[in-house]
């Protein structure tokens, strides 16, 4: 088994007019638990419901790490090392429907990658089943010592 | 010499530890050390990262020594 930790690695994401973006391959929990905070509202049920303002601007601002848009000279516009508010500001100047493309392409890749872990975890409990179901054992067919 | 305000160590994206009041010289860096994650500042390879206004200055961090929160460390003599 790997690490329990999230290594910092990033995927890089093909978007209209050849533009990329790179994002997070994974959140660590920290992240997520900080961007689902500005993600999600709590209902008086307890019930978790995505904020229906806020939710695209703190997923897109959780997994974006760098791209490659230009400003209208053909500058790469750098975001690479920016705070969060800082980035915040770059990306509320996008226009609205290159905001939503990037928004998708996030969504996209963060679908993919929870269909990729719940596959590994499948296949993690599938390869440790005769260990860990163990009727025969816990009824004591099979323990002890045949001395 | 090279001085700065504020700098950051990176693995990979993520910051690990911020530089304050840093100077370089002879790839030797110096300056105060806060908001250090002992996890991520354990890890490798780790990047000096620092923004001025006429550009972005990233150098691998060869060797790092913390002591009293100021740190010292060497770094790569090419920017990544």
């Amino acid at each position: 088994m790997g690490s329990r930790f999230v290594r910092p690695d990033t995927v890089t994401l093909t978007i209209s007019n050849g533009d990329t973006i790179t994002v997070r391959k994974r959140l660590t929990a920290g992240e997520k638990r900080d961007a689902y905070g500005r993600m999600y509202l709590s209902g008086a049920d307890g019930q978790m419901t995505r904020h229906p303002v806020l939710y695209g601007i703190h997923l897109v601002l959780a997994y974006l790490v760098d791209w490659s848009l230009k400003d209208d000279d053909g500058k790469k516009v750098e975001i690479a090392h920016l705070s969060v508010d800082d980035l915040k500001r770059v990306v509320d100047s996008l226009a609205h429907e290159d905001f939503s493309e990037i928004l998708t392409a996030i969504e996209a890749h963060e679908d993919a990658q929870r269909a990729e872990r719940a596959k590994k975890l499948l296949d993690g409990e599938s390869k440790s089943a005769p260990t860990s179901a163990s009727p025969s054992g816990a009824a004591g067919g099979s323990s002890g010592s045949a001395s | 010499m090279v001085t700065g305000e504020r700098g950051s160590l990176r693995w990979g994206y993520r910051p690990v530890a911020s530089v304050l009041a840093w100077s370089l010289h002879a790839r030797t860096l110096s300056g105060r050390v806060t908001d250090v994650d002992t996890y991520g500042i354990s890890q490798r390879p780790l990047v000096f990262v620092a923004t001025t206004e006429r550009k972005v200055w990233r150098f691998s961090v060869l060797e790092l020594q913390i002591a009293d929160g100021h740190l010292t460390a060497r770094l790569s003599s090419q920017e990544t």
